[in-house]
C-alpha cells in the first residue's frame, strides 16, 4: 500500500473545487418552488490513510430562499466530534451576501460546547459540539461550508460510512466520494438509485464517487417512513467479512461483560421475588432500566466502544452498548445465556457491506427457560410487553460473539399477527342504559404478554372502558392467557346513561383499543410526498349486539361497506332487526404506505372512522 | 406607559437592631460527619415526603459583600435520597457560570452511605467544560461532579465557592474590563459598590432547612422584601459588617397550576439589594450603553437605513419599517463580543455585519437604525414571563427597544419579538414590567393591556345544506394583531413545503371528510395587510339526516383553528373550578364568529341551543343562532378576552365565557321538515 497524502487529497479537492456562486445556475424552479433553500452542491470525501488514519471531508455550498432558511434551519452548522480521537479543522464558512459581498466567519463564531445529549452524563464529557455561526445571512445569500474530521489510526479498525441523498431542502448536486490506498477492497451499496460507481485511478489510490443530481426535497411529513427507504442511501465499508467486522467488537464486550461489579450483590435480592427463569430476565432487565440513567449516543462518536459493566453500574449511567453490557454481565452471574446485539440503524440493511456503521444501538438476545425456547429480545433501557418489541420488526441484529451466523434478520411483524377483536353483547334499558358484556381478544404486537403474565388486570380494564366510553368494568378475568393470543371478558359495572339531545340517541360504534383510530393515522393531507409508516400493521374487528327496549327504534345506521384490498381492507355490515342492532366492523392496515397507496389508504380510513360511519341514531320510546 | 407607583419596602440603614434569632446553621459553622449523618436521620425517608425522591436536608447560602460589590458566596447543601429514582437523579451535580463574570470552584464533596460509611470524592475528578448551547454562544460553562451510585438512604454533601455575578458587563469607568485580568476585577458587578440578589425560598423538591446569609458592610444600606410567604429574619452587627440572615424550614415542593403565572411570581422568594433604586438602574444602563458607543453607525448602516426609509412618507412609516427589517433580517443568534457580554449591546457596526444577535443586539440594531434615521432612541430592560418586585435587583431577561416622541413620551418596540408579527411592539408582553435606560432615568414601568379588538380573529362564513346531508360553503378568515401572528406563524416557522397542511387539518377536524375546493391566503412573509384566508369547502354525510330530520353544526359554530397553537386559550382547562394563581393566555383576544347557512328545501328550524349571556372584568361571551328574514339559519358568536394575565378571581368569568365557545362547538341545530 502507498501512503496517500494529505497534498494530494487536496489535489482533488481543487480538481473537483468550488464552482462560481453563480445563483443557482440549473437549478430547477420545479425543484426549489417549494424550498425554503436549495444545495447547490454537498460534497462528502472519506478518505483512508496508510496509517489506518480517516479523514471525512464535508462541504457544502446552500442558497437561502425564505427568511425561515436563516431563522431557524441553517444559520448554524453543527458538528459533533470526539476529540479524544478525531481532529476537527474548519477550512471555510462564508457567506456570500444577495449582492455579492463575503462575510467570513468571524473567530467569535465558531464556538466549541458539550453536545446537549452529553448533559448530566461525566463518563462523555470529552465529547464537543462546534458551532458555526454563519454570518451576513439574508435571502439569496450562499453559505459556504467546508471542514474535516480526521480520526487517528485505530479509533475505527475500517474505513466505514453511509450517507443519504436527500435533505428538507433539494440539492442540485452531491458527490460522495471515498479515497482508499490500492488494493483495499471496498463493498458497498446504494439503494434506491441506479447510479453506479465510478472508479478512478490516482496514482496512489483508487477513488469512487457516486455522483447524484437534481435531488428534490424531503419533507417532513408526519409518520414518515425513514428516508433511507425511499431516498438514495449509500453504505460503504472496507471490512471485508462480517467475522471480520466483529472480531474488535467481540473483544470489547468479552472484556466489558466479564464482570458487574456491585450490581452482582443484586442479585439474589431480585431472584429472590421471580418464580420463573423469564421473570428472573424481566426483573433483572427492569433493574437496569431503573438504575441507569441513559445517554443517547451515536456508537460512531466512540469508534463502537463500551464502558466495563461495573463501571457502568457505579456510574448509574450508560449508552445503549455500556447498558447492554451491564444487562449481559448480570443475566449471566444470574446463570442465563446472554449475548449482546447490535441492533440496524435502518431497515434498509446491506447485509454484502459489513460495516459497523450500519447499526447504531445494542440489546441483548436472551433464551431462557420456559418460552418454549423462544428468544428475548431485551432493550436495556426499556422493558418490553413482547418478546421482540415491533418496534424493531424488519431490522437486523448482529451478534458479534455468535458461534455462527451473527446476522439475524428480525421479523417483519409479530409471529402472530397485529389483531384486536372486540364483542360486545350490550343491552339499552328502558332508562336508555347501557348495560353488558365485552369479550376482548389481543394477539401479536397488541398483546402484552410478558406484562400480563404478571397478573395485572388494569390492562384489559382501560381497554374495555374505551370500548363503552364512561363504563367500569367489573370482574374482568383472562379467559385466555398466552403468547398466540390473549382473551379477557368483562361486565359493565354500573349503566351507562345514554343522552338524548334533540329528540334522538346518538350511539357511536366502538372502535378498538389498539386499532386504527388508536394510531393517530395523519389522515388531514390528501396526498403525501413520502412513504407512510404506520407504528404497526394491525387487524382489527367489532361485533356487537345491542338489544334495544321496547319502543326505541334504530332511525339512522350507517350503511354497510366494504373495500379489499392494499394497503387497507375493511368491511362494515350494520343491520336493525327489530329490537336488535347487531354491527360487525373489521379492517385491516398494512404497515408500509407508498406515497401512491396513500390516497387510497386515507379513503378507506375516512370510510371506517367518519363520524357518519358510525353513528347510529335512536329513537327513544315516546 | 406608566411608571410603577412607590411602594413600602424594608430599608435596613446601618441600624444595629436584631429582627429574630433563627437557631439555624450558617455556613461559616463547622459541620461534621456526626451532625451530618445525625441531620439525615432526623430527615426521615420516602414515607415522609410523598412524591418525592429526594430531600434537601439543607441548603446554606452565605453571601460575603466587599466594599466594590465583589461577593463571595459559599454555600453548603445536604441532599438525601429517598427512592432509587432519586440516587439515579443525583448521579452528577452541575453548576453553571460565565467564566467572564464569575468563578466557582467545588471546596467538598462527600457521600453519605446509609450504612454509615463516608466517601469523599475527590476533587481532581470535578469536570469543568463549556456548556450545552443552542441559540447563545458566549463561553458559559459548567463544572460537573461525578457522584455516582447512591440508593435510597445514602446522602450527598457538596460545598462551593463563587465569586462574581451573573452576567458581564463594563468595567467601573465604562472601559471594557480585559478578560485577562487576574484579581477579582472581573468579578466585581458593573454598578460598582453595588450588590443584589434573587433568593429562592421555594423548590420542587423538599428542603428541611435553607438559610440565606448576607454580609454588608455597614455603610451600604441594604433593601429587602419577601414576598408570597414568610421567612424568618436576623440582622446582627459583625465586625465591620452587617450579618443578614434569612431562613426557613420545612419547605414542602412547590406546585404549580397548568396556565398559571410564572412560579417566581406566586411562591416564596427573598429579593436584597444595595441599589437605590430603579432610578439609578436606569440610569446606569444608559450610561453603559452610550459610553460603549453601542449606537454609533456607519456610512453602511446610513445607507441602508434611507433605502429601508426612502418611501416612506411620514415618521410612523419609517419607525415601521426599521423595525420590521430589523425584526425579520438580524436572526436571534447571539454570538460573543467577549469582555463587556451581557447588557452591553453589540454595535451597530457588529451586528449589521453579522446580521444576527439576542435580544439587546437587535433592540441595539433598531437603536442605531432610528438614530441614524433622525430619532431619538434608548434601550430598556424588561422581564417576558414574570414580574418584575419593586426591589431594585435585577429581574430581566429581556431587551426592547424605546421611541422618545417629539412630543417627549416614548413607544415600545420589540424586534426580536415581532419578525412576521404586524405589530412594533408585541401585545404578548401587555402587562409586563421593564425599565428604560433613558438619559434623565426612570421608575419601573408596566405595559397597558392591548384592547381586544386589536387582535380579532373573524371567521365569516357562508353555505348551503343539502337534503342529504352535504354541506357546502366557504368561509373567509381574517386576523390582526396577535391573532395574525399565530396563524402567520405556522407558515413562517414552517417548511414552505408544508404550508397547505395548516389548512387541511383544520377543515380535517371540521370532519374527515372535508374536501377543500379553494384555499386561498395572502403571503404570509408579507406584512403589509391583515392575514387574510379563504377557504371553500364541501363536506359529504354531514349532517344527520333522519326521517324528516336534519342534525348539523354549522361549520364556522365548529370553530376552525380552535387548535392550540392558533387558539391558546382553547387548550386552557376550564373544567378546573378554583385557582390558587393567577393564569395567563397569550394575548387579550377578540373572537369573532358568523356564518349564513341556506338549509335545504322545505326544511324549517326547530330547535337550536341557546346560550347564556357572559360579561365580566375578565372576559365576555354572546353569541347565538337566528333565522333571519328570508330563512337563513344565522349564527354568530363573539369571545371577548380581555386581558393577557388574569387574577386567579378572573378564573370564573373566564371558565365561564370560553365554556360557551366550546359549547357551540358541539351542540346541534335541528330542522324539520
Amino acid at each position: 500500500m502507498k501512503n496517500l497524502s494529505l497534498t494530494s487529497i487536496l489535489a482533488v479537492l481543487l480538481a473537483f473545487g468550488f464552482s462560481s456562486l453563480a445563483p443557482a445556475a440549473g437549478a430547477d424552479d420545479g425543484l426549489c418552488s417549494q424550498a425554503d433553500a436549495v444545495y447547490l452542491e454537498m460534497n462528502d470525501e472519506y478518505t483512508l490513510l496508510e496509517d489506518g488514519s480517516l479523514i471525512h471531508r464535508h462541504s457544502h455550498k446552500v442558497k437561502l430562499l425564505t427568511h425561515y432558511a436563516f431563522h431557524r434551519l441553517l444559520g448554524e452548522s453543527f458538528i459533533v466530534y470526539n476529540p479524544e480521537f478525531q481532529e476537527l479543522k474548519i477550512y471555510l464558512s462564508r457567506t456570500t451576501m444577495a449582492d455579492g459581498e463575503t462575510v467570513d466567519s468571524t473567530p467569535n463564531a465558531f464556538n466549541e460546547v458539550l453536545p446537549g445529549f452529553c448533559r448530566m452524563a461525566p463518563p462523555y464529557m470529552g465529547l464537543r459540539e462546534m458551532v458555526v455561526t454563519h454570518l451576513g445571512l439574508e435571502r439569496q445569500a450562499v453559505i459556504e461550508l467546508d471542514y474535516e474530521i480526521r480520526s487517528k489510526p485505530g479509533f475505527v479498525p475500517f474505513l466505514m460510512g453511509e450517507e443519504t441523498f436527500a435533505s428538507t431542502s433539494p440539492i442540485l448536486r452531491k458527490k460522495v466520494d471515498v479515497h482508499l490506498p490500492k488494493g483495499v477492497v471496498l463493498n458497498s451499496r446504494l439503494f434506491n438509485s441506479d447510479v453506479e460507481a465510478v472508479t478512478s485511478d490516482g496514482g496512489s489510490f483508487i477513488t469512487h464517487s457516486w455522483t447524484l443530481t437534481d435531488l428534490p426535497l424531503v419533507p417532513r411529513e408526519a409518520m414518515g417512513d425513514e428516508s433511507a427507504r425511499f431516498a438514495p442511501h449509500l453504505v460503504f465499508s472496507t471490512c471485508p467479512s462480517w467475522d471480520e467486522a466483529a472480531k474488535v467488537l467481540a473483544e470489547r464486550f468479552g472484556a466489558a461483560c466479564s464482570s458487574a461489579g456491585t450490581a452482582e450483590k443484586e442479585l439474589a435480592a431480585i431472584a429472590q421475588k421471580t418464580d420463573s427463569p423469564t421473570a428472573l430476565v424481566r426483573a433483572i432487565n427492569k433493574f437496569v432500566a431503573d438504575d441507569v440513567a441513559g445517554v443517547s449516543i451515536d456508537p460512531a462518536l466512540l469508534g463502537y466502544r463500551m464502558r466495563p459493566a461495573a463501571e457502568t453500574f457505579s456510574s448509574s449511567l450508560g449508552t445503549s452498548f455500556d447498558r447492554a453490557a451491564l444487562l449481559v454481565a448480570l443475566l449471566r452471574k444470574a446463570g442465563l445465556c446472554a449475548e449482546p446485539a447490535l441492533l440496524s440503524r435502518h431497515r434498509a440493511f446491506a447485509p454484502e457491506v459489513p460495516s459497523w456503521h450500519q447499526f447504531s444501538e445494542c440489546r441483548v438476545v436472551c433464551t431462557p427457560d420456559g418460552l418454549k425456547g423462544q428468544t428475548l429480545l431485551l432493550d436495556p433501557a426499556h422493558l418490553s410487553d413482547r418478546p421482540i418489541d415491533e418496534r424493531m420488526a424488519s431490522r437486523t441484529l448482529f451478534l458479534p460473539l455468535a458461534k455462527g451466523e451473527r446476522l439475524r434478520a428480525l421479523p417483519k411483524s409479530c409471529k402472530c399477527a397485529n389483531r384486536v377483536i372486540a364483542d360486545l353483547d350490550l343491552a339499552l334499558d328502558a332508562r336508555n342504559r347501557l348495560t353488558g358484556r365485552v369479550r376482548l381478544r389481543v394477539s401479536g404486537a397488541l398483546n402484552p404478554f410478558l406484562q400480563l403474565t404478571g397478573g395485572d388486570r388494569s390492562w384489559a380494564a382501560q381497554r374495555m372502558a374505551r370500548l363503552v366510553p364512561g363504563a367500569l368494568f367489573d370482574d374482568v378475568r383472562a379467559a385466555v392467557l398466552s403468547d398466540e393470543e390473549s382473551v379477557f371478558v368483562g361486565t359493565i359495572k354500573d349503566p351507562v346513561p345514554l343522552e338524548a339531545r334533540s329528540g334522538v340517541i346518538e350511539f357511536t360504534l366502538p372502535a378498538c383499543p389498539g386499532g386504527a383510530l388508536d394510531m393517530r393515522i395523519p389522515l388531514a393531507s390528501e396526498t403525501r410526498a413520502t412513504p407512510l409508516r404506520l407504528p404497526r400493521a394491525v387487524t382489527e374487528e367489532m361485533n356487537l349486539e345491542l338489544a334495544l327496549p321496547e319502543g326505541v327504534r334504530v332511525l339512522v345506521a350507517p350503511e354497510s361497506a366494504e373495500v379489499i384490498g392494499l394497503p387497507a381492507s375493511m368491511n362494515s355490515v350494520i343491520a336493525a332487526d327489530g329490537p336488535v342492532l347487531t354491527a360487525s366492523r373489521s379492517l385491516s392496515l398494512t404497515q408500509a404506505v407508498s406515497a401512491e397507496d396513500y390516497p387510497a389508504l386515507r379513503e378507506v380510513l375516512i370510510e371506517w372512522s367518519a363520524p357518519d360511519a358510525r353513528r347510529v341514531i335512536l329513537e327513544p320510546k315516546k | 406607559m406608566k411608571p410603577r407607583p412607590g411602594r413600602i419596602i424594608f430599608l435596613v440603614p446601618a441600624l444595629l437592631f436584631v429582627l429574630s434569632a433563627t437557631g439555624l446553621q450558617t455556613v461559616d459553622a463547622h459541620v461534621d460527619d456526626k451532625d451530618l449523618f445525625h441531620l439525615i436521620e432526623e430527615a426521615g425517608d420516602a414515607a415522609a415526603y410523598p412524591g418525592s425522591s429526594q430531600v434537601i436536608v439543607f441548603d446554606r447560602t452565605v453571601a460575603d459583600v466587599q466594599d466594590t460589590g465583589l461577593t463571595y458566596v459559599d454555600q453548603e447543601k445536604l441532599w438525601k435520597v429517598l427512592t432509587r429514582r432519586g440516587g439515579r437523579d443525583l448521579r452528577a451535580v452541575t453548576f453553571n457560570y460565565d467564566p467572564l463574570s464569575a468563578k466557582i470552584e467545588v471546596r467538598e464533596a462527600r457521600i453519605l452511605r446509609k450504612d454509615g460509611s463516608i466517601e469523599r470524592i475527590p476533587l481532581d475528578t470535578v469536570i469543568d467544560y463549556p456548556a450545552p448551547a443552542r441559540a447563545i454562544y458566549w463561553g458559559a460553562r459548567e463544572i460537573i461532579i461525578p457522584v455516582g451510585r447512591l440508593e435510597p438512604g445514602d446522602a450527598l454533601y457538596v460545598k462551593t465557592f463563587r465569586k462574581g455575578f451573573t452576567y458581564a458587563l463594563l468595567g467601573e469607568d465604562g472601559s471594557i474590563a480585559a478578560a485577562d485580568v487576574d484579581d477579582d476585577e472581573r468579578y466585581i458587578p458593573p454598578m460598582r459598590g453595588h450588590f443584589y440578589d434573587i433568593v429562592q425560598f421555594w423548590s420542587g423538591t423538599p428542603i428541611k432547612e435553607k438559610s440565606y446569609t448576607a454580609l454588608v458592610p455597614r455603610d451600604k444600606t441594604l433593601q429587602f422584601e419577601v414576598y408570597n410567604g414568610e421567612v424568618t429574619c436576623a440582622v446582627h452587627p459583625k465586625g465591620d459588617k452587617m450579618e443578614y440572615i434569612w431562613a426557613k424550614r420545612d419547605i414542602k415542593p412547590f406546585k404549580g397550576e397548568p396556565n398559571s403565572v410564572a412560579a417566581s411570581d406566586v411562591a416564596t422568594k427573598l429579593l436584597v439589594s444595595t441599589s437605590p433604586d430603579w432610578q439609578a438602574k436606569s440610569l446606569w444602563f444608559h450610561g453603559v450603553n452610550e459610553d460603549y458607543g453601542s449606537f454609533e453607525w456607519n456610512d453602511e448602516i446610513k445607507a441602508k437605513v434611507d433605502e429601508i426609509v426612502k418611501d416612506c412618507k411620514t415618521d410612523a412609516e419609517k419607525v415601521h419599517e426599521l423595525t420590521h427589517w430589523v425584526a425579520n433580517e438580524i436572526r436571534y443568534s447571539g454570538i460573543s463580543m467577549g469582555p463587556g457580554e451581557g447588557y452591553t449591546l453589540h454595535s451597530g457596526e457588529m451586528n449589521f455585519r453579522d446580521r444576527c444577535g439576542v435580544c439587546k443586539d437587535k433592540a441595539g440594531m433598531l437603536i442605531t437604525m432610528l438614530r441614524a434615521a433622525g430619532f431619538d432612541s434608548y434601550p430598556a430592560m424588561t422581564m417576558a414571563g414574570s414580574r418584575i418586585d419593586y426591589i431594585p435587583a435585577d429581574q430581566f431577561n429581556h431587551c426592547v427597544t424605546i421611541l422618545k416622541h417629539a412630543e417627549g413620551d416614548y413607544q415600545l418596540l420589540d424586534p426580536t419579538w415581532v419578525p412576521f408579527v404586524r405589530e412594533l411592539w408585541s401585545s404578548a408582553e401587555q402587562q409586563q414590567n421593564y425599565l428604560m435606560g433613558v438619559p434623565e432615568g426612570s421608575d419601573l414601568c408596566e405595559t397597558p393591556i392591548s384592547p381586544p379588538e386589536n387582535h380579532y380573529f373573524r371567521i365569516k362564513g357562508k353555505s348551503r345544506l343539502y337534503p342529504c346531508g352535504t354541506l357546502k360553503g366557504a368561509f373567509t378568515l381574517t386576523a390582526e394583531g396577535q391573532s395574525d401572528a399565530r396563524v402567520r406563524r405556522a407558515f413562517v416557522r414552517g417548511y414552505k413545503a408544508l404550508w397547505r397542511s395548516y389548512f387541511e387539518k383544520a377543515m380535517h377536524a371540521i370532519s374527515p371528510r372535508t374536501v377543500i375546493d379553494c384555499v386561498d391566503y395572502n403571503d404570509p412573509y408579507d406584512l403589509s395587510e391583515p392575514f387574510t384566508a379563504r377557504i371553500e369547502y364541501t363536506i359529504p354525510k354531514y349532517a344527520i339526516v333522519t326521517e324528516g330530520k336534519i342534525l348539523f353544526t354549522p361549520c364556522v359554530a365548529r370553530f376552525p383553528f380552535s387548535d392550540g397553537g392558533t387558539s391558546y386559550f382553547m387548550t386552557i382547562d376550564i373544567d378546573r373550578t378554583e385557582r390558587k394563581y393567577g393564569f395567563k393566555t397569550r394575548c387579550s383576544r377578540l373572537l369573532e364568529l358568523d356564518e349564513t347557512i341556506d338549509l335545504p328545501d322545505g326544511y324549517a328550524v326547530k330547535d337550536f341551543p341557546e346560550y347564556d349571556r357572559v360579561d365580566g372584568t375578565a372576559a365576555s361571551f354572546e353569541g347565538g343562532y337566528r333565522v333571519d328574514g328570508e330563512g337563513h339559519l344565522v349564527y354568530d358568536a363573539t369571545l371577548v378576552l380581555k386581558k393577557r394575565v388574569y387574577e386567579a378571581s378572573d378564573h370564573e368569568n373566564f371558565r365561564k365565557a370560553v365554556r360557551g365557545v366550546k359549547k357551540m362547538k358541539n351542540n346541534s341545530v335541528l330542522l324539520g321538515r
